[in-house]
């Protein structure tokens, strides 16, 4: 790297060093949940960052240099708690820095890391096996990062080979297109390639002959014969192979999928299919064990770059009580109290993402969380808050960040609430009552700021056992 | 609860004492002390009237009180509130009017079955019983009662922050303080026209569909006019599909041209888990 920018000249390095070069092209956002629903707002936090997030020196920013064409406004980027920019385009024909606030995305990865949760790939309730068990669901998980699933550089002659692994494919995953996009794919993207699939099927029909004509000259005993080239296959060999392909869903579906380079399907069952059970048409698939088949492949890495963990297996050791059961809880925000009419359980708010409440508050002793999770009271000041245990991660395909989060345990409770002094356990006193003095914005502002990841936290973590996020 | 019951055996006690004039006088002050204005009171009061029979009842299957019933059941004022009830379950965690409801009716059933184990209290029973708790308490009834309404009034309190709350949160989504801010709520309360052009996403033909009620019924306004296009979220190709669709239904005469199908009415007053139409067999679901 440093050879290469020394051989540059000294404008070019200049250039591929700037803000202008580096900054890079922005992903396109997420896709809305309902499109057809009449609520939603443009200004919303996305679902996943789109742009890149930059920052820039405490003295640097002073000038309003932040290393792009031009310096941003004084006014609103040095008076920012977190100096952390989007910068939508450098330039516009207004001859303005298009530019807000990127701290929503970056903080929400910051308290995502002080979770300390490794990101799993998402695995079907079945776990590996083909026979379906429920128990299987409350297995760990795997980590994105295990060999078998972390395949990103796959050479083009390996594509078909690794298709239980990948998932990065050109083509599309059909389950999860409306029909009205599945046509208009078939229109412009499949009917263009019908010359060069026949090219491809050529291909295929040429090593099938070559294969059999190698296997009779074995039993027979003979030299192999010349292997014959896709060209000398004929336009008539083709009709056939498609015609007897053409009731033979799997093999063909494999020949399609591997020309379009298809995302795999997990076959429909009998139920999906809506075929009576005494059906004499025998539905035969092939068993699909990528684990992305249910749900399509994901659009980013499976896990995001949030973390980098591999495992949440390890104790954390209290300096007093020695090693813990449960990993440190975390305040979860009630965004939402359940409606019983609707039959909707709680969203929670945990680290900056939206959970589902699942089983919280079920717990006997989780009465409190259980009141505060069904009505919303608007006496309590910031908004009713309890304890979670953020149980896994994974990233769906969509590109969204699913937490599943269980009752935090009355013990891990009370040593988390006397690490940050709301709790008194075996004489340590009490922190002092927020009622002696008002409270201040700085005061706040630390109650709620993200634990710098930098600093050294007061409990053992994933970063003693070698596992640095 | 077991100084309920020495208050009622106490009350007893000195129901031979009082004189019959204190006894006819009796329904105006109790009648004066049960006017409130609160909602509850005056539900229970509603419910309490038709309610008094089954008391009455519920007294007269215990012989021991049968006589003091008799005499009790016709000074008792129909709006008293009874004390010593608890707050019903359905209260603290459901909806407003249909549990306060219930809870009342709980209350009712739980001051029945009081009546039938120690009988029912006289007129002047109860207004020394209610007497006990202070005169300003009185109109709010026993604390339980108080602690109801009070439940009732936060049930309230909390579907009305929460129809301001537009926004229905998905699994999965991320949020930051300000989308938590009133400024960003309200952009969830507005309706805009829908996101993507549902005909161009589902890839089907407007006109071809016709004698689809449901769809017609999606693309006209209550009033049966059609749906502008800012409404629809239709590109113009699209909606001009959409508009001929409507057209044509009502020309035919297939489709009233003054308010949505009858059908898709009936229904829609329905609750949303019948109206989903179920296909048996998917082979028959044509059009």
């Amino acid at each position: 790297m440093a050879t290469s920018s020394r051989t540059l000249s000294p404008g070019g390095a200049l250039l591929r060093a700037s803000r202008m070069f580096s900054l890079p092209a922005p992903i396109p956002p997420p896709p809305s949940n309902n499109p057809a629903s009449p609520h939603h707002s443009e200004t919303a936090t996305t679902a996943y960052p789109t742009h890149q997030v930059i920052t820039t020196l405490p003295s640097a920013r002073k000038q309003g240099d932040w290393g792009l064409k031009r310096p941003l406004p004084l006014k609103s980027t040095t008076r920012t708690t977190h100096p952390l920019l989007r910068i939508k385009a450098i330039d516009t024909v207004e001859q303005i820095t298009d530019f807000s606030s990127g701290a929503d995305h970056a903080i929400t990865l910051r308290k995502f890391q002080e979770l300390g949760l490794p990101v799993t790939s998402q695995r079907t309730a079945a776990g590996d096996s083909a026979a379906s068990s429920v128990n299987k669901m409350y297995l760990p998980q795997k980590s994105a990062f295990e060999d078998e699933l972390d395949v990103t550089d796959v050479p083009p002659e390996k594509r078909t080979e690794n298709l239980e692994m990948r998932w990065k494919f050109s083509g599309p995953w059909l389950a999860g297109m409306p029909p009205g996009e599945f046509q208009r794919w078939l229109a412009r993207e499949v009917r263009p390639k019908r010359a060069a699939f026949r090219e491809f099927l050529r291909g295929k029909i040429a090593s099938e002959l070559n294969e059999a004509a190698a296997t009779a000259a074995l039993d027979k005993a003979e030299p192999a014969p010349a292997p014959i080239d896709a060209s000398s296959v004929t336009e008539d060999q083709v009709v056939d192979f498609l015609r007897r392909m053409r009731y033979d869903k799997q093999p063909i579906y494999d020949l399609v999928g591997e020309f379009l380079d298809l995302a795999p399907l997990k076959p429909p069952t009998l139920v999906q299919t809506g075929l009576p059970e005494q059906t004499p048409i025998k539905l035969e698939y092939k068993d699909v064990n990528s684990p992305y088949a249910e749900h399509g492949p994901p659009v980013t890495h499976p896990s995001a770059g949030l973390s980098y963990l591999r495992t949440s297996m390890y104790m954390e050791n209290h300096p007093l009580y020695g090693p813990q059961k449960e990993h440190a809880p975390v305040v979860a925000r009630v965004l939402r109290p359940r409606q019983n009419r609707l039959g909707t359980r709680a969203k929670l708010g945990v680290a900056g993402f939206v959970v589902d409440s699942g089983h919280c508050g079920d717990a006997k002793a989780n009465q409190k969380a259980e009141s505060s999770m069904s009505i919303l009271n608007p006496d309590v000041v910031g908004g009713h808050k309890l304890w979670v245990q953020p149980r896994q991660a994974y990233v769906d395909s969509t590109g969204h960040v699913m937490l599943t989060v269980s009752d935090a345990s009355q013990e891990s409770v009370l040593v988390a609430q006397e690490l940050v002094g709301d709790a008194v356990v075996l004489g340590t006193s009490k922190r002092s009552q927020p009622q002696q003095r008002a409270e201040t914005a700085l005061d706040l502002r630390n109650r709620y700021k993200a634990r710098p990841t930098s600093s050294a936290p007061a409990l053992s973590s994933a970063q003693d056992y070698g596992l640095k996020p | 609860m077991s100084s309920q019951r020495w208050l009622s055996s106490a009350a007893r006690q000195c129901q031979t004492a009082l004189a019959a004039a204190q006894r006819q006088q009796a329904p105006a002050l109790s009648r004066a002390a049960a006017f409130s204005t609160s909602a509850p009171v005056a539900d229970f009061r509603n419910l309490n009237t038709p309610n008094t029979t089954t008391s009455a009842a519920a007294a007269a299957n215990s012989p021991s009180s049968a006589s003091s019933a008799s005499s009790a059941s016709p000074t008792s004022p129909p709006g008293s509130p009874l004390p010593f009830t608890r707050p019903s379950r359905r209260v603290r965690t459901g909806s407003l009017a249909r549990s306060a409801n219930e809870a009342l009716r709980d209350m009712l059933s739980e001051a029945s079955e009081r009546n039938a184990s120690l009988g029912p209290l006289s007129a002047e029973e109860r207004r020394r019983a209610l007497g006990q708790f202070g005169p300003g308490s009185v109109g709010g009834g026993s604390p339980t009662a108080r602690a109801v309404a009070e439940n009732a009034q936060k049930a309230a309190a909390s579907d009305a922050y929460l129809r301001q709350m537009g926004r229905r949160w998905e699994v999965g989504e991320v949020y930051s303080p300000r989308d938590l801010e009133p400024a960003e709520m309200q952009k969830w309360r507005k309706r805009g026209s829908p996101a993507g052009d549902v005909v161009d996403l589902l890839g089907f033909n407007p006109v071809d569909n016709y004698k689809n009620f449901a769809l017609v019924s999606e693309f006209i306004t209550p009033m049966g006019r059609i749906k502008h296009s800012s409404l629809t979220g239709l590109r113009p190709v699209n909606q001009r599909k959409v508009a001929k669709m409507v057209r044509r239904a009502i020309g035919l005469g297939l489709y009233p041209s003054v308010h949505k199908h009858p059908q898709i009415l009936r229904l829609s007053h329905q609750t949303p888990a019948m109206s989903v139409p179920q296909s048996s067999n998917p082979s028959q679901n044509k059009l």
